[in-house]
């Protein structure tokens, strides 16, 4: 368990608040100016420096891996990250630093304009079905009918892998396809590609089949992928 | 609704509102400082809710007794009566 010196802040202030609170209901003093500053302090100030900190330092935990391997559905994903035999892309990314154990935030996020708001209001969706759907079952039960929301974007790989470099566009087939990838018709996680982010939630046949996830169903994957 | 309020803030009682804004306060207090520790989804977003909720309504029942208080006080004017004039009587 760490906590930050932001925490330790918070804290302080929440066992000031509850010193002088605990005050009051024990001496119960008259409600003189002097007591109505202290409590003014104790129910206001203080707790909402609390609270302050608590969203700071609370938003900051719902970005690490800790947080989404709370619920018992991720428990194979999360091991899975964090596997150092495991070559799924989870697995790959999670070993590096700037991935580390902020993997699933940092692949899972929106990076558009009001990404931080739609990625939160998003893992409220998350918590909505865990609470009505897959709270009840356990992770075994649970890991086949566990699936992303939409289609994984593209957009969130080109974040680091620009699609510009001349290794990158080295490789044959990232030549032949640099608009649809640019475009997110062919997705860099398939099983043609590069294979399933965690690929021991999918079905063996899914695994071997040179499957495109395609964001558009209407779009035809072009030959060679 | 409007009534009840209004009778509170006429017969209210100061103290009991203000233990029971403490305990409130204690309660919410709790949660958030849970959510600092144990960073797992329970914890964060009782603490993000049910507890700021919570902290909110005990502030709110200070901030009733504060307007009680206000409301029962008598206030002196600050500055006396003008004495009248010579020319006026």
């Amino acid at each position: 368990m760490h906590v930050s010196p932001l925490a330790w802040i918070a804290l302080t202030c929440a066992v000031v608040a509850a010193v002088i609170m605990l005050l009051y209901l024990v001496y119960r003093p008259p409600l003189d100016g002097k007591t109505k500053g202290f409590l003014a302090l104790g129910l206001g100030v203080l707790p909402i420096m609390t609270a302050l900190i608590g969203n700071v330092e609370g938003l900051r935990a719902t970005e690490h891996q800790a947080f989404c391997g709370s619920c018992h559905t991720m428990d194979f994903h999360i091991a899975d990250a964090n596997d150092p035999d495991s070559m799924g892309l989870a697995a790959i990314h999670s070993r590096t630093k700037m991935f580390g154990d902020r993997s699933c935030y940092v692949c899972h996020k929106d990076y558009g304009m009001y990404g931080y708001t739609l990625t939160k209001l998003g893992g409220m969706g998350h918590v909505y079905y865990f609470l009505t759907d897959y709270a009840w079952e356990d992770a075994h039960e649970s890991l086949p009918r566990v699936h992303i929301a939409r289609p994984f974007r593209n957009d969130n790989c080109m974040q680091c892998h620009s699609t510009s470099g001349r290794i990158w566009n080295g490789v044959p087939d990232h030549q032949g396809l640099l608009e649809d990838l640019r475009a997110g018709q062919t997705s860099c996680a398939s099983a043609g590609c590069h294979g399933y982010a965690h690929p021991f939630s999918k079905p063996p046949e899914d695994e071997t089949e040179p499957a495109e996830a395609r964001l558009d169903p209407g779009v035809k994957a072009p030959e060679g992928t | 609704m409007n009534r009840w309020f209004k009778k509170l803030l006429d017969r209210g009682s100061r103290s009991r509102l203000l233990v029971v804004a403490c305990v409130l306060g204690l309660i919410g207090l709790a949660l958030m400082s849970w959510s600092l520790f144990d960073q797992g989804w329970i914890p964060v977003m009782m603490a993000m809710s049910i507890g700021q909720v919570i902290g909110t309504l005990s502030f709110g029942l200070f901030l009733l007794v504060v307007i009680i208080d206000l409301r029962r006080a008598t206030f002196r004017p600050s500055m006396p009566a003008q004495a009248s004039r010579k020319e006026d009587r």
